[in-house]
Order: structure tokens, then C-alpha cells, then sequence
């Protein structure tokens, strides 16, 4: 399975995987949302992710803290939670993990 | 993903994995990696590890390295479970000896100290005149 991507009012959906060769789409995909204020990324569906994803990440917070805008993480697997508390980014993101 | 797999002993299998260096061949590396795990008796704990491992080594060894091919082995012995890769560059070496996450917002830098955290050891080693990352995961 590769990164599939679906856009929603909200953001985006993601299945699949996510690595150095999939990690380009969610940057392409990502800057598609530039207008969004509060983006929510749904990562329940991705399978596998590598620090390529989390790079992607990193730097899209970091580019909704500087224009004020908001990056959700919501529903990580358990593969995608797993790495973001490796890396010591629980924290960092803003991450929504409903029970 | 061309692959070997072998039985060297009764004690020890494995199996070279080898990609052209391209990363579009990193999905089916790691499936073909889990593939062998799973036939050779390796539990749900270890096949996430090792993809993991395996799919960061092999993103360094292609993005900063000019060989053609990304060739992985995983050994199963009566240690544990292991994996070596030839071709991660310098810079990454060091981190291998010196693991520390980079600050927060970096947006690099992170592979590494993964693989140190889903692997019980990981060495440079240099043996017939090359070098290489050796992971090793033990059994309980």
C-alpha cells in the first residue's frame, strides 16, 4: 500500500505509508491547505511512518505556528504514536488521541 | 527486491534483501524484510522494529550515498535477530556512537537515535576490509 490522501473541509485524511518516497505528497498536500486556519491531519490510517513523515511534520507546525495557524494530529496509530514518542515530539505537536 | 535467503546452520538463517537506491523501493523492502521475519519465527514485536530500522538506514544509504544498490542482511542466531547495511555515510556513523536527539524543531537528524531506540545495539563494524551498521535485536 502506498499514501493515500484525501482533502476534507477540516484537512486531510491519510492512509498508507509514509516515508521518503511518500513524504513529498503530504508536502505538496499540505501546502494545498495554505488558506486553512485550524488544519487537522487524520493519520489513523497510516500504517507505517519513518522520520521522512516526521520531518514533514516538524516543519509544518512550525510553519502554522509562525502565520498563526493551528496543525492537529488526530487519531495516530499505534505505529505513528510509537515514533512521536521515540523522537521526543509527544510534546511538540499538538497531538488529539481521543480515547 | 532481489533476495537470498539461507540456512547457514540449524541455529542461524538469513537472508540478503537487495533494492536498486531509489526510494521508491522502500515499501517493498520492508515488506519483503517482514516477509522473512515472520517465516522465521520472529514475533510481533520484532517485524515493526525492524522495518522501521531498516527503512531509516536505507533512506540514509540512498539519500547520501552514491551506490547503486541498498543491499540489507538479517541474520536470526542464537543471539538474537540482526541486520546489516553497508553505505550510511560519515556524519551518520557519528551519531551512531554519539545518539542524541537533534533540538525540536530540527527538521533532520532524527533516523539514527530511531533505530537506537527499537534495537538493542547498533555498531559500526569493519570486517573484510568494509564497513557496515550492525542492529541487533536480542531474544528474551
Amino acid at each position: 500500500m502506498r499514501l493515500i490522501i484525501e482533502t476534507d473541509p477540516r484537512g486531510l485524511v491519510l492512509s498508507g505509508e509514509l516515508d521518503a518516497h511518500t513524504a513529498p505528497l503530504l508536502v505538496e498536500a499540505l501546502n494545498s491547505l495554505a488558506g486553512i486556519a485550524n488544519i487537522r491531519i487524520d493519520f489513523a490510517g497510516v500504517e507505517f511512518m519513518d522520520s521522512s513523515g516526521l520531518n514533514v511534520l516538524v516543519e509544518a507546525h512550525q510553519h502554522a505556528v509562525d502565520s498563526d495557524r493551528v496543525l492537529t494530529i488526530e487519531q495516530p496509530s499505534r505505529a505513528v504514536h510509537r515514533l512521536l514518542e521515540i523522537s521526543g515530539l509527544l510534546d511538540h505537536l499538538r497531538i488529539d488521541q481521543k480515547d | 527486491v532481489n533476495n537470498v535467503d539461507v540456512d547457514v546452520d540449524e541455529h542461524v538463517v538469513e537472508a540478503r534483501f537487495t533494492v536498486t537506491s531509489n526510494a521508491s523501493e522502500l515499501a517493498s523492502l520492508r515488506r519483503s524484510v517482514a516477509s522473512f521475519l515472520d517465516s522465521a519465527g520472529a514475533d510481533e514485536t520484532v517485524i515493526p522494529d525492524f522495518q522501521l530500522a531498516v527503512s531509516e538506514l536505507a533512506t540514509n544509504v540512498i539519500q547520501h550515498s552514491a551506490l547503486r544498490d541498498v543491499s540489507v542482511l538479517i541474520r536470526r542466531s542464537a543471539v538474537g535477530w540482526s541486520l546489516e547495511i553497508e553505505g550510511v555515510d560519515d556524519l551518520e556513523l557519528h551519531a551512531v556512537t554519539e545518539p542524541t536527539l537533534p533540538p525540536i524543531e530540527a527538521r533532520s537528524g532524527r533516523g539514527l537515535v530511531i533505530v537506537r531506540s527499537v534495537m538493542d545495539s547498533v555498531d559500526i563494524v569493519e570486517e573484510n576490509g568494509s564497513r557496515f551498521i550492525r542492529c541487533v535485536k536480542r531474544i528474551e
